[in-house]
């Protein structure tokens, strides 16, 4: 019965018109970005050309690029270490106070984590990448990862809109045509009926964002050359690794997705409690912008869906999360919130009456 | 014969808003009836009586008191068991408009339990199949097949209405709710919903709850209306039977030279009740047929000019049950 539900959703959810409509916007948003990247590409070529090589002058496409030295690696611990020991007073100083702020702490700690790997696996010499949050430095130059990263970030808002105007218009639209009553006096259950359109809700989420970032990732490397270059990648501070700066594509999909899976759970929520579409849609920018930065400001970010969902800042050094924020907190928190969110939609469509 | 429709104290209040604190409306009270196969039956009632608060607890939609059982299976206990065997309409018969009927009904079928999809086929039949069956026949008993792939938003109040009953008919269900079907539609889509109601209930043996406001269609389409008014019901009689008192007993209105002395006859004779002379007229209630008045007085040496059973439409009943209570005063407890 839920098989033939999801599949039933899932078509009554497939609209042509809004994906064709998705589908041009992705198109244009790819021309034009890469118009304007080749163009800065063949800028900074023209420049570089113009520029005859000298000793001790270092090309222009490499730099951004850093090549650590024992003296260099040390050096930055020095100034790092002082800079945590002043994030450190600040925050005993302001108590409570501290966590209302992004946490300087954590950064710092990033920093000194990441010279010290490059330190103990003496990555000495070579040119060297960092990831952060969802950017990786690649150079001066555009590359496949940079056209990939900078209209994911783009893309990642239209999808958002996209998983909010379907997950929350799911029963919203059923309770203004009057299709519940339809749906409800069918055998299958209110609950097997929440279940599927929600399940269906998130596929065509996670399609769209898919087939959009396929796309681009396409793209990206039918015009943009890789980078290669080597990146070192973190995780919560910790889990230090040395790999291609491509990397970063499949950690930005991934950690997208739960932002846009989080946003169409809001918004379906939102939806079937509400039975009002715009509300539906709404709700999660209210939620997640205006609701967040206001708990924020009590310093109870960390505990908040809005810091919880955005695991990209967990990723890579230079990331200021919220006071006292970790993975391994945002984790729990964001399960508690979209459990909570989804079970109090399930209640209220099993429970309420439908007309 | 089991009814496929049991509906025993069945209530539903809401919270009565700007009033005391506790206070409720009470939309139905405490209603019982059956629906029998076969049997068409009219659910009428003035606007706010609360016909359609108790369709939507029938069919599952609202929370209620009572026991509402749809063949044999309480639809508190065996909710999916119950709603297996019913179709309906509640309010307006819904539908996707940008979609096809035939993109409605597989849509409507895929949320089906295959059970029900699977009954009168051979085992082994593929279920797509039997889907496309399924809605080409439920399309045909509304004569839409024509307009299958045409949008329903492109359809008339009608054909809406007609689809609706399809939506409903497509797992063949043993009792059918229809809200308000004939709700709109012009002399000849009145017929049509007639036809089609009449033809439902007499072939395919299903029991029928039609509820509406047009109380001449309602005696043409109905065997048997209940009459529903500030939720409770006033009034549960047969077609055949609406001229009858509410005792059961035929009203009778007699024609004769000696009128006095004819209704002392009367009464002796037949045991009539409610006897009443107006001018050459004696009108009376009876369970005597008027074969047998006419005789008696004929037999007596009374000239007979007339004797005629008062005919009383389903307007005269509707009219007298409902605003015989209308003194009774707001239903809010």
């Amino acid at each position: 019965m839920f098989a033939r539900l999801y599949w039933g959703e899932l078509r009554k959810q497939t609209s042509k018109s809004v994906m064709i409509t998705l589908l041009i916007i992705t198109a244009v948003l790819l021309l034009l970005t890469a118009v304007l990247f080749d163009s800065v590409n063949d800028l900074i070529d023209s420049v570089a050309d113009d520029i005859p090589p000298e000793e001790g002058i270092e090309p222009i496409r490499d730099s951004y690029l850093t090549v650590y030295t024992p003296q260099s690696v040390e050096q930055q611990l020095t100034i790092y270490r002082a800079l945590l020991d002043g994030a450190e007073r600040e925050k005993e100083e302001l108590g409570f106070d501290y966590y209302r702020n992004p946490d300087a702490v954590y950064h710092y700690k990033g920093q000194i984590a990441m010279l010290e790997y490059i330190r103990d696996n003496e990555l000495y010499g070579v040119e060297l990448a960092y990831a952060s949050g969802l950017g990786v430095s690649t150079g001066a130059r555009f590359t496949a990862e940079t056209f990939v990263t900078t209209v994911g970030t783009i893309l990642l808002l239209i999808v958002i809109i996209y998983a909010a105007i379907v997950a929350g218009g799911t029963f919203a639209d059923e309770f203004k045509r009057g299709t519940v009553k339809m749906l409800f006096i069918r055998p299958s259950g209110r609950g097997t009926i929440v279940t599927a359109k929600l399940v269906s809700a998130l596929t065509h989420s996670i399609a769209a964002y898919t087939v959009m970032f396929a796309l681009t990732a396409a793209v990206g490397y039918a015009v943009f050359p890789a980078s290669g270059a080597q990146t070192i990648y973190s995780f919560n501070n910790s889990a230090f690794t040395v790999s291609s700066s491509s990397n970063i594509l499949g950690i930005m999909f991934a950690t997208n997705l739960i932002e846009v899976l989080t946003y169409a759970v809001i918004a379906f929520a939102a939806g079937a409690l509400t039975r009002n579409k715009v509300f539906g849609i709404v709700a999660p920018i209210i939620l997640i912008e205006v609701v967040g930065m206001i708990i924020s400001m009590f310093g109870l970010g960390r505990f908040f869906i809005t810091d919880a969902a955005d695991w990209s800042q967990f990723v890579g050094v230079s990331n200021l999360p919220y006071g006292g924020a970790n993975f391994f907190i945002s984790l729990p928190v964001w399960i508690v919130w979209t459990a909570a969110l989804t079970v109090s939609a399930y209640l209220a469509v099993i429970n309420r009456d439908a007309a | 014969m089991d009814a496929v429709l049991t509906v025993s104290g069945l209530t539903k209040h809401y919270p009565a808003r700007g009033m005391a604190k506790g206070a409720a409306i009470k939309a139905v009270d405490g209603i019982s009836f059956e629906v029998y196969p076969g049997e068409v039956v009219g659910f009428l009632g003035p606007n706010g009586a609360g016909k359609t608060t108790a369709i939507k607890a029938i069919t599952g939609l609202c929370s209620y008191s009572g026991t509402v059982k749809i063949a044999g299976h309480d639809l508190g206990t065996e909710h999916n068991e119950a709603l297996k065997n019913l179709g309906a309409i509640v309010e307006n018969p819904d539908m996707y408009l940008n979609k096809s009927a035939e993109w409605n009904l597989k849509y409507l079928a895929s949320v089906s339990d295959e059970q029900s999809l699977r009954k009168g086929f051979p085992p082994g039949e593929k279920l797509g199949r039997i889907i496309s069956r399924r809605v080409e026949k439920a399309l045909e008993t509304v004569g839409l097949k024509s307009r299958a792939t045409s949008r329903v938003k492109t359809y008339s109040l009608g054909m809406k209405q007609r689809l609706g009953i399809a939506q409903a008919l497509l797992t063949e269900p043993k009792l059918l709710i229809l809200d308000e079907p004939a709700n709109g539609l012009d002399p000849d889509g009145i017929k049509d919903i007639r036809d089609l109601v009449r033809s439902l209930a007499a072939k395919n043996g299903i029991g029928i709850l039609v509820s509406s406001h047009q109380l001449h269609e309602m005696q043409l389409m109905c065997d048997r209306v209940l009459i529903i008014s500030r939720g409770k019901i006033v009034a549960d009689k047969k077609i055949e039977d609406l001229a009858r008192d509410s005792s059961g007993a035929r009203r009778i209105t007699v024609r004769t030279d000696r009128a006095e002395e004819a209704a002392r006859f009367i009464g002796e004779k037949t045991g009539a009740e409610n006897i009443v002379v107006d001018g050459g007229a004696v009108h009376f209630s009876a369970d005597a047929t008027v074969a047998e008045i006419t005789k008696e007085l004929v037999m007596a040496g009374f000239n007979v000019y007339g004797v005629s059973e008062d005919e009383l439409s389903l307007e005269d009943v509707f009219m007298r049950e409902v605003h015989s209570g209308a003194e009774e005063g707001e239903n809010v407890r």
